[in-house]
């Protein structure tokens, strides 16, 4: 299997707290793979370490043999935060996609508005936060590319409207892509993966294919989180 | 690539200005209408007005540049701008170039607002366009008066106007670069005004050494009546000197001040061989931080 993400050794710190610490590992094409952990164990600073939005203190990241700030036309991602201008409406944040990703399908995003129930003409401002993310989430599967990295992409989303959002990302999303979700609603996903990273203080804490660890323990992923972040099983920062 | 940075902030800056230009557009032509027609009171209010709108132009232009960089580059927007695949140095020039787009606009939209005062003028007291024409010729003499020919006097006058806004995107890419870099950026937006402040002292400073003694001066001489002006390559610091700070040349003509000097004075232009360089320095530093963002 091709590797598209390489994380070898990486170490990034704020000050003297952690970010992450020494973590490495690969990502394959075609994998789904959840990047899990409790806030505050580093799953949004490695995605920005891969990003290229932060830089390492140690360690390398490549995207395909290059260095991430060389890699976005291969990756599309979808931060934590909605990054769109409040003056834009979709019509003008598909323009942008467009403008500047050739692999971006205007026909898949209009597609999904649809199944969002978005207007294209509704300015971002006069949405709610799960509308948002919605709309971002759209023109993020919207583009065809080996890599997609989605950070929380259900975090303000209501319950009633994770299942069509889950279905909108399997169907959207290429086979031979490789998928990076990280979240921590991690029973409304975990029939997603195909692998997951459990991230602890930083630190890798379980790294494994999700079959193998379903047939191993005889549990779900969420149980199994649930257990390893138990008060008193966290790994000591 | 560029082309399309630069298109991206010229919509967003058309956003921002969906108001201010209607706006802009009624102040004048009230101006214009009440003035023009003698209403008292009211003709003088909104000619005042306009004119304050006029000379806001540029430094609105050039504050709205300043914060369409710090948003597109250092707030949520940058999770956007920092993944196109545009290298550091495109999205340093497409920022340049779309600041200039809005500088231009705002200059000839103050030139527009400076006729339209003069006109509002001409025709309250009855003059019309004549006064018009008279700003025009006025303007369009200023080289004559220092005797330089009109081609080097305009390519001055643009150099400096050149100059503001090169130097202005400068200061403020510089700042916000380094302020929002990984050791400062703890601060917010506390940290590129730090820099400032540090800026601004180093620069008066640097400033004041370039200014006396980078042998690079605007010589003006006086000879058979006429003000004559060169570029000379020779330091300011001996006619300063001379002068002193006893401010000797207080009593003394133009004339007598000038004889007292050796039959000229030399402004020192060093400040603007420091400006350049600055220019240059942060062109290749900010790309450099650009290059290595860090989005907490």
């Amino acid at each position: 299997m091709t590797k598209v993400v390489e994380v070898k050794g990486i170490t990034r710190n704020y000050g003297a707290r952690r970010g992450v610490d020494t973590i490495s590992f690969s990502l394959v094409e075609g994998e789904i793979v959840g990047l899990l952990g409790p806030n505050g164990s580093g799953k949004t600073t490695l995605i920005k370490l891969i990003m290229g939005l932060l830089q390492p203190d140690s360690g390398e990241i490549t995207i395909r043999g290059l260095a991430p700030m060389q890699a976005h036309a291969l990756i599309s991602y979808l931060p934590e935060n909605t990054y769109l201008g409040d003056w834009m409406t979709m019509e003008e944040a598909f323009r942008v996609f467009e403008d500047f990703y050739a692999d971006f399908d205007q026909v898949k995003a209009l597609s999904m508005l649809d199944d969002f129930d978005l207007e294209v003409r509704q300015p971002l401002k006069t949405m709610s936060k799960g509308m948002q993310e919605k709309a971002h989430l759209a023109l993020v599967m919207s583009r065809n590319v080996p890599l997609y990295v989605l950070d929380e992409p259900m975090g303000g989303i209501d319950p009633a409207a994770r299942q069509t959002i889950l279905e909108s990302i399997l169907q959207n999303y290429n086979p031979g892509s490789t998928l990076l979700l990280s979240t921590h609603l991690i029973s409304d996903v975990e029939m997603l993966f195909d692998r997951v990273i459990f991230l602890d203080q930083g630190y890798v804490r379980l790294d494994r294919q999700v079959e193998e660890l379903r047939a191993e323990t005889g549990k779900s992923i969420d149980n199994i989180f649930r257990e390893l972040y138990a008060p008193g099983m966290r790994r000591k920062a | 690539m560029i082309k399309k940075l630069i298109a991206l902030d010229v919509r967003t800056y058309r956003a921002q200005l969906k108001w201010a230009i209607p706006i802009y557009l009624l102040l004048q032509i009230s101006a214009l209408v009440l003035k023009g027609l003698n209403i008292p009171s009211l003709g003088g209010f909104a000619h005042v007005i306009a004119i304050i709108a006029t000379v806001l132009l540029i430094p609105i232009a050039l504050l709205l540049g300043l914060i369409n960089y710090y948003r597109s580059l250092y707030t949520n927007q940058a999770y956007l701008t920092h993944t196109l695949p545009a290298t550091p140095g495109q999205h340093y020039l497409g920022k340049l170039f779309s600041g200039f787009i809005l500088y231009v606009t705002a200059t000839i939209a103050t030139l527009i607002g400076v006729i339209i005062a003069v006109l509002a003028w001409g025709l309250a007291d009855g003059s019309g366009f004549q006064a018009v024409a008279t700003m025009f010729r006025l303007i369009g003499s200023w080289p004559d008066l220092i005797t330089i020919t009109p081609v080097v006097g305009w390519s001055f006058a643009v150099i400096i106007w050149l100059l503001i806004y090169l130097n202005s995107y400068a200061v403020y890419s510089f700042c916000i670069s380094l302020g929002m870099g990984r050791r400062l950026s703890r601060y917010g937006v506390g940290g590129p005004f730090l820099v400032y402040l540090i800026y601004y002292i180093a620069n008066q400073v640097i400033g004041l050494a370039a200014f006396v003694f980078i042998p690079l001066s605007l010589r003006i001489s006086y000879v058979s009546g006429a003000i004559q002006s060169k570029i000379v390559t020779v330091m300011p610091i001996r006619q300063l000197w001379r002068v002193g700070f006893t401010d000797q040349m207080n009593n003394m003509g133009f004339e007598e001040g000038i004889d007292y000097l050796g039959g000229h004075i030399d402004f020192g232009l060093g400040i603007f061989v420091l400006m350049i360089a600055f220019i240059i320095f942060s062109y290749f530093f900010t790309k450099r931080q650009l290059g290595r963002v860090n989005l907490r």
